[in-house]
């Protein structure tokens, strides 16, 4: 019995060893391309996977079954408790025990606090034949970005700042991870510096749609909908000057139209002719409301054919409710 | 011997001398991954939109107007002429497209037919000149939106398909242009030497298709309705065991299910569980009445669970219905 089971730990570590070099020739676990920087870092797929389970109740990963089955489930519960009723994008917290987890690619770090500690120490061996797998999905991931980052990357950088205007930031650290939250990706950070988290897997986030996303996602440090953002401040002037309130996913559906036609344009220029934007998809769900307006009026602003605050007055007299 | 033949021959000759080893320097650019040669190459271009404009009537270049437009149209008239009612896979179209493909400088090789030589020398210098540049970035940017894909998944591919024909070329050679005859690319050569043209704007050749498409393409010179090849063998065979004729695309149906559905599995090993294979977006057209017996025999024989004479057997069988 005794034998059996070495010689069984002996097999699944060379497995894992011939599996780790695979995803080597997939390309590198770490990229940077300018302002960028794409990784696959194993702490942080752990820390989405087990709060992605304890919040949204996605499946745990596939290979397990039996007693270690219920470890897991074990783990995920204690992770639900840490985790409790706090989101990942505005819980100080879980946005510095994430930035610490990026920042580690080996050890894990003392900042994490000890409850969330205590559980990544624990699981991480059972998620280490799912990392495995989720490094491999990441590194292709990443391999199939670079290339459209190195080619598009500067001159949608600039496109960016030259609509909002504010300065593009310069510092986007984008952690990937087949699961990355409810939507398949989240920013925090503001002004220069973005932590992203975005998802190998999700459609949305795949081949041309992914350049979109990794501009959509890092606007969020200098777009949103306070009056000290940008689009934000555009709105706020909006309503004052026509009384009218604007509807609160407004500043979010403009977000997606900028990075989603800049993405086009560069796209187009590459001979990509048919690109269609994620918003899109997006009309039919939930932005149908603003469609006609935003490719009226936001669509004229950033042909250069009317000024910033021309066309959100336009957009808010089309789509506001009186106060 | 046969045009593939002929080809592979010129294009193994020719790829053995240094004039191939592009790069960065003379017109176009290369990328080289395991089997695959990758290029956009000024010449190829070229004569791919010269034949593109006479045979499937696209619009000239938009940058030309007067007299430059005026010099492009009467090029293409001349090419039209001396294309005549051929298509590419004619056997002196090949070779030249072949022997384009090894040019990098401005003298153009003797064998290439002086009529096609004369138009393109004459009329290099305005494509240089007005569109050959954005041709050549789309075509630079499609190679490095392949490159990764091909760097993760070549060598799994290449072995897929080896198992499932036999055999798969060993030096694929792909001319990466705007234009790439009327359904986007085409192949020559035989055996272990292929030559593909690509189009980099073409939606069905974009992004992980692209992956797919590199696959299916460089399969031509191992799997085709001819009876000496994979699958047109098997077919042959079908058709005197059971007195059918199968149909007459049914062996390219195949081809496409093949390398859509070894990409579908590389690609959902590597997190892309949603692809949608070629063939899939072909089942109500030209593939119709394919889809029942496809998935259900094919599949069986690329899961191990059926010979491929038995798969192509029953499919014939089915598909004659």
């Amino acid at each position: 019995m005794r034998i059996r089971r070495i010689v069984l730990a002996v097999l699944l570590l060379i497995a894992a060893a011939r599996l780790d070099a695979l995803n080597e020739r997939i390309g590198p676990w770490k990229v940077v391309v300018g302002r960028y920087t794409l990784q696959s870092n194993r702490w942080v797929n752990l820390h989405q996977r087990l709060m992605q389970e304890a919040m949204y109740g996605d499946p745990p990963p596939s290979a397990l079954s039996g007693a270690e089955m219920e470890r897991w489930k074990g783990f995920v519960d204690r992770y639900r408790l840490f985790v409790a009723r706090r989101d990942p994008i505005h819980n100080a917290e879980l946005i510095a025990l994430n930035r610490a987890l990026s920042d580690s690619p080996d050890e894990l770090p003392a900042a994490v606090p000890e409850a969330a500690a205590a559980v990544l120490r624990d699981a991480m061996p059972l998620y280490e034949p799912q990392w495995v797998i989720d490094d491999r999905v990441n590194r292709f991931w990443i391999a199939a970005a670079r290339p459209l980052l190195e080619s598009a990357g500067e001159e949608l950088a600039t496109a960016h700042e030259d609509v909002y205007p504010r300065p593009f930031p310069t510092e986007i650290r984008v952690d990937v991870s087949p699961l990355a939250g409810e939507y398949g990706a989240y920013t925090v950070g503001e002004g220069a510096v973005a932590h992203t988290v975005m998802s190998s897997t999700d459609p949305g986030y795949k081949e041309f749609f992914a350049l979109e996303m990794l501009f959509h996602e890092p606007s969020h440090a200098i777009v949103g909908p306070n009056s000290r953002d940008a689009v934000g401040e555009d709105l706020a002037r909006g309503q004052r000057e026509t009384g009218l309130r604007a509807p609160p996913g407004l500043w979010h559906a403009i977000l997606f139209y900028t990075s989603g036609e800049l993405t086009r344009r560069a796209l187009a220029r590459r001979g990509i002719s048919d690109y269609q934007p994620f918003i899109i998809g997006m009309y039919e769900r939930a932005y149908s409301r603003f469609r006609a307006s935003l490719e009226k009026h936001w669509q004229d602003y950033l042909d250069g054919e009317a000024t910033r605050a021309e066309a959100i007055r336009e957009i808010v007299l089309a789509t506001g409710t009186k106060e | 011997m046969s045009l593939r033949t002929v080809a592979a021959f010129a294009i193994f000759f020719a790829s053995a001398s240094p004039s191939s080893a592009l790069d960065e320097a003379g017109r176009g650019s290369v990328v080289r991954v395991g089997r695959f040669y990758l290029q956009s190459n000024a010449w190829v271009n070229l004569h791919q939109r010269l034949i593109q404009e006479a045979k499937f009537g696209v619009s000239s270049p938009s940058s030309l107007t007067g007299d430059d437009l005026k010099e492009w149209k009467s090029a293409v008239a001349a090419y039209d002429q001396f294309i005549g009612q051929r298509g590419p896979l004619d056997e002196e179209l090949a070779l030249l497209n072949a022997a384009l493909s090894e040019t990098s400088g401005d003298t153009l090789s003797a064998s290439i037919p002086s009529a096609a030589a004369g138009i393109l020398r004459g009329i290099m210098p305005l494509y240089e000149r007005t569109q050959w540049k954005e041709d050549d970035a789309v075509n630079r940017f499609w190679m490095s939106v392949e490159k990764p894909l091909l760097e993760s998944a070549e060598v799994e591919l290449a072995a897929a398909h080896a198992r499932a024909y036999g055999t798969f070329p060993s030096r694929i050679r792909v001319d990466v242009s705007v234009h790439a005859g009327e359904f986007g690319a085409y192949s020559v050569g035989e055996g272990d030497f292929a030559h593909v043209v690509i189009s980099s704007t073409h939606p069905l050749y974009r992004g992980f298709l692209g992956l797919e498409m590199l696959s299916h393409e460089a399969s031509h010179a191992v799997a085709d309705s001819a009876e000496t090849a994979v699958i047109g063998a098997e077919l042959a065979q079908a058709e005197r065991e059971l007195g059918i004729k199968p149909r007459r695309n049914l062996w390219h149906a195949l081809l496409f299910y093949t390398s859509g559905e070894l990409t579908r599995r590389a690609l959902a090993a590597r997190g892309v569980a949603d692809y949608l294979r070629v063939i899939d977006r072909r089942w109500s057209g030209p593939f119709r009445g394919f889809k029942e017996p496809l998935e259900t025999h094919w599949q069986a024989f690329l899961d191990g669970k059926l010979s491929r004479a038995d798969a192509v057997k029953k499919i014939v069988e089915e598909t004659s219905k």
